[in-house]
This record gives C-alpha cells, structure tokens and sequence, in this order.
C-alpha cells in the first residue's frame, strides 16, 4: 500500500477574479517534493511518482492522488466543516438578542426615535443569508452569511474587500494527457458544491505507465455578487511524471527467497 | 501451504512527534494458527516452514509516507541484541518504496522457538525519521 | 535514530490531520467462521483514542470534525494468476443506543456517504478507493456514541455467496468543540 499524494490547490481568489486568470494567482503543492516533485509551491507543478512493475510489466501498485483546493487568505480550512452554518447562526442569536434588548433602549427619547432603524437594521441583517449558483447556472439558496477573514458577517460595501473569506475554489473535472492516456482514473464525488455536498476531486494512478503526462484542472471560483456567489469557471495544467523502476524482494535484493531466520 | 500477511499500521505522526514507534504501531496478521498479541506491537505470528510471510506497512493517517526499511532476526538462543542483517546505509523513501518484504519460512526454522525480529520503519528523510521496534516475532507451533 | 526506549512526555492534537478509523479483516477468517469475533482489528491516529488495535475502538473526536472510515482485507496483494483476492466493504454504519442493540434515535453524524467508485484499472467488484466519511453533528451532546459496521464481504470461492457480517464495538467519544463566537 502507498503513501497517497495530496496535491494541495491554492488560489489566490481575489486576484485571479481580479486579473480573470490562475496563471501566477495558482499556487501548487505537493507530498513529493522529497522525492523528486518540480516546482513545489509554483504555479506550474510536475509531481513525480515513483512507478513500479512486476517483471511481467504489469504494475505493482496504485497511487491514490486527492487534490485539496483553498482560498488564500480565507478562513482556515481546520475549522470544522460546519463553521459556516454555526456562525451563521450564532450571528442571528447574536441580532435577536438586540431586539430582545430593544424595550430597555426606548427610556431615553433618543433610543426611542433610534428604534425603528435599528430594528429595520437588524431585519435586514437578520435576513442576508446567500444564494450559490452552481456551475450549470442553478440557484439556491445557500443559508450561510458571507464571513470575514475573522468569522464576522461581512458586509460588502462597508467592510474592506481583502476581509472577505473566498469560498474555496471546487475543482469540477480532471482532464488531458493523463486522463486520455489512462495514467489517471479520475472518480467524480458527487455533485462538487462547497459546504453542502463538496468532497474533493481524486484519481487513481497507474504507476506502470512510465513518463511524463500532462492534464487540466478545471475549477471554479465563486464571486460574490449582490448576495449570490457566481461560478467563475478557469483552468489550469499540471504535469505528472511516473518514473521507472521495477521492484525488488526486501531480503535478497532481488527476487523472492527465504526469510533470513539465524541458524541455530 | 497459505500465505500469511503481517500488517503495520502506522500512526506516523504521533510516531514522530514521541519520537518511538512504541504504541504507534499496531501489528495484525491473517495466519489460521492463531497468532498472539493481534493488534498490538508485540505480535507473534504462528507459521511454518515452507509458508510464505508477506509485511506491508501503512500510514494510518494515508497522508505520511512510511517503508519498512529493514526486517533483521535477532539470535534466538542467545538472547544477543545483535540483527542478523544489518541496517542498510541510508536510503531515501523512493528507494525504500519499491522495496517489498516477504520470504519463506525456512524449514531450520526450530519448533517452540521464538525468533524475535527488528522491525525497521523509515517515516519521510528527516532525522528522526528511522525507528525501530525489537518486539515482534515469528513462533513455529506444531 | 532514535530507539525503541526514546519517549517523550506530553499528547499534541493533530487537529489540521485527517482523522482516519482504519479496520484489517481476516477475509478469509470471517467468512469462513461466519463472525467478525477475532477477525477485525481497528485503529485510528486520534491521540486520546482508547483500545487501539482492538474491535473496541474508542475514538476521541470534537462536534463538527471530518472522519473517515477506510478498511481494508488483510490480504491486498494481487495473487500470481493476476486476479485480487476476496475483499471487505463497509456496507453501512449504524448508530447504536446505549445499550448497543437498537439503532439510535439521535442524529451523529451529518453528510454520511461513501467516497470513491470502482476502480477501472481492477474489474468492477474490486474497487480500492472506496471509503465512508462524515461530519460529527456540530450541536451533538458530548458523550459516547456506539456503532456498528454492515461488512458485505466478497464470495472466497466462486461457487459461495456473498457473506454480510456485523462488527460491534466500536464507538465515538465525542469532546465539546471551542471555536471563537
């Protein structure tokens, strides 16, 4: 059994919404680069896996490969998978308690006037939850508000921009060389719409297949626009090198024979 | 004769930050001679010459890399601390990868006696990286 | 290198790790004895965890964290004819009250399922990516939850039947979970 390869995806979300490209916005990462990877940390990666082979030519085994996307500068993805729906709705425990608080205001005239638009205020803030739409252009309701880098609602128009906490890019599809030339078996993990049903991408190679393949991920980035989050859709490539090597017995070096017990 | 797999879990990352691999491993195999110690780091697989032993280690995290870098024997007799082979010159996690770990069991191999083996991982290049375990064996009952 | 007797003090929690349940099945064992009885051993890397290695695994884990349940045959290996020997699924898990007999009525995990698919490069029945995962119900009482595994396991020969096995034991110690309000 072999150690799995996770490719970690990172996008630097604001800018590549911003330059409408992942080219020097992508930053690639491997558990590799030990063994050889090119281009850790870049924007143009080839991960390189050992390949081996029985003396048939057959390969000897597979080598699982799980790409993992993150927003730079986004909240942390070790938070718990539910951090969204929980803040969400701690921040609306958080502005029913200002209602609840609303009668004690109204003893001074001017809280009494201020009333009605901290209340309207709070409606409104009570309400702004998202919508998604997903790549094939549906929309739904998404039921999370837009956070900050900190877990606070963040409001667009008033809040600073690069406080926002980018909703990890979704990698969609696989595709190319590797793909075509059946180096990877990609599976597809349901229906890739983050925090609902969002898995990640992975593929299954097959390391007898000896050389250097590219292939393309797609992924879509989500911008935030009057309260829906719209699929950006780019892609970008990556190389994957499987070298040459044909496996050997542990004990001897070469084929199998006994198990080197010390003689009495 | 059935093969018998012995099987490593590793739980590499407590392994190294303990820095020992002891209660990080857990050790089981599939022999049909009832093994003792199943799951622990002290199993003792029940087997018989002419049967086929087959190690693989895993990462229990599946995210860490670990090999085994080297099973040797210890005398049996005379309680020597000593491997029968020793550990090879350093090597680097690609070579170890391709590296698989089975043998027959010989048939000097003696009856009630336990054949206690070093165990050897290597978890990533760094320095820490090598540990080792002289806890598990192989037992002929007939 | 570091020897077998160095040991350092102190537990450290591995919150940015995967936390992965990993089962071995004597296959043939099992199916053979028609019980899972001394056939399953099961670990995870969760630090605090208790009876490792044992059917009666007992992970540590906090209300909203990700596992994984991965098993895997004991015999992996691809047999000289080139075919796979009998491998094991997980068929279901199924929470259990406290008593351990009958199905529990809380809700423990959110978005169970099954990851992975059949692996072309095998035949169809023998996929090796195949693993369940979920997220611990971020409101869920802190407490021990015990569950079962279905384990569907693959006809040892091919005049038999496919052989659905129970595994009990197992369970979740659920910790309280402090994330910044």
């Amino acid at each position: 059994m072999s150690q799995e390869i996770t490719i970690i995806v990172m996008v630097d979300v604001e800018a590549a919404l911003k330059d409408n490209k992942l080219d020097g916005n992508i930053y690639l990462i491997d558990n590799l680069r030990t063994d050889g990877s090119e281009g850790v940390g870049t924007d143009h990666l080839t991960t390189v896996i050992n390949g081996s082979y029985w003396s048939d030519g057959s390969q000897a085994t597979e080598v699982i490969t799980n790409w993992l996307t993150g927003a730079l500068g986004s909240l942390p993805p070790t938070l718990p998978r539910n951090f969204h729906v929980e803040r969400t709705k701690s921040i609306n425990e958080g502005l029913l308690q200002t209602i609840k608080n609303l009668p004690a205001r109204k003893t001074t005239a001017a809280a009494k006037a201020n009333a009605p638009a901290l209340l309207s205020d709070v409606v409104n803030k009570l309400t702004k939850t998202t919508f998604i739409k997903d790549p094939e252009g549906n929309t739904r309701d998404f039921g999370i508000k837009p956070l900050t880098v900190t877990g606070d609602h963040f409001e667009k128009g008033k809040d600073d921009p690069s406080e926002q906490s980018y909703l990890a890019p979704v990698i969609t599809d696989i595709t190319g060389e590797a793909v075509d030339k059946n180096v990877f078996f990609t599976c597809q993990l349901g229906t890739p719409v983050y925090i609902k049903d969002g898995w990640y991408w992975c593929a299954t190679a097959d390391t007898s297949k000896v050389g250097e393949y590219s292939y393309t991920m797609h992924i879509t980035l989500y911008k935030l626009v009057n309260n829906v989050y719209e699929p950006v859709k780019m892609t970008h490539d990556a190389k994957i090198k499987v070298s040459t090597a044909p496996q050997r017995n542990g004990f001897t070096g070469a084929g199998m024979g006994i198990i080197p017990l010390p003689q009495a | 004769m059935k093969k018998i797999n012995i099987n490593i879990a590793v739980d590499t990352v407590e392994a190294l930050s303990k820095e020992t691999l002891v209660n990080h491993i857990y050790v089981m195999d599939d022999s049909t001679f009832n093994s003792k110690g199943q799951g622990t780091g002290h199993l003792e697989t029940t087997c018989q010459p002419g049967q086929v032993i087959h190690w693989v280690a895993t990462a229990i995290d599946l995210q860490t890399p670990v090999c085994i870098r080297n099973i040797s024997f210890l005398a049996p007799h005379t309680g020597e601390e000593k491997p029968s082979h020793p550990s090879p010159a350093t090597c680097t996690m690609s070579e170890l990868d391709l590296l698989t770990w089975s043998g027959t069991v010989p048939y000097y191999m003696e009856p009630g006696v336990h054949y206690r083996y070093r165990l050897e991982l290597q978890i990533g290049n760094g320095k820490l990286s090598v540990m080792y375990v002289d806890t598990l064996s192989l037992i002929y009952e007939y | 290198m570091a020897t077998a007797a160095t040991k350092k003090e102190g537990s450290w929690d591995s919150s940015s790790v995967q936390l992965n349940i990993v089962t071995f099945v004597d296959v043939q064992k099992a199916v053979a004895k028609g019980s899972t009885e001394g056939c399953a051993y099961i670990m995870d890397n969760s630090p605090n965890s208790r009876n490792q290695g044992t059917p009666h695994l007992q992970t540590v884990c906090k209300q909203g964290q990700v596992l994984n349940w991965i098993i895997y045959a004991m015999d992996m290996d691809r047999k000289p004819d080139g075919t796979w020997p009998p491998s094991v699924r997980i068929n279901n898990i199924v929470f259990l009250d406290s008593e351990g007999n009958d199905v529990s009525m809380i809700r423990v995990m959110d978005e169970m399922k099954i990851l992975g698919g059949p692996d072309k490069i095998r035949s169809k029945s023998t996929p090796v990516y195949y693993y369940w995962a979920g997220i611990v119900e971020g409101s869920l009482p802190v407490g021990t939850y015990k569950y079962r595994f279905v384990l569907e396991f693959d006809p040892i020969s091919p005049s038999t039947q496919k052989t659905y096995l129970n595994l009990d034991g197992q369970s979740l110690e659920v910790r309280n979970t402090v994330v910044f309000s």
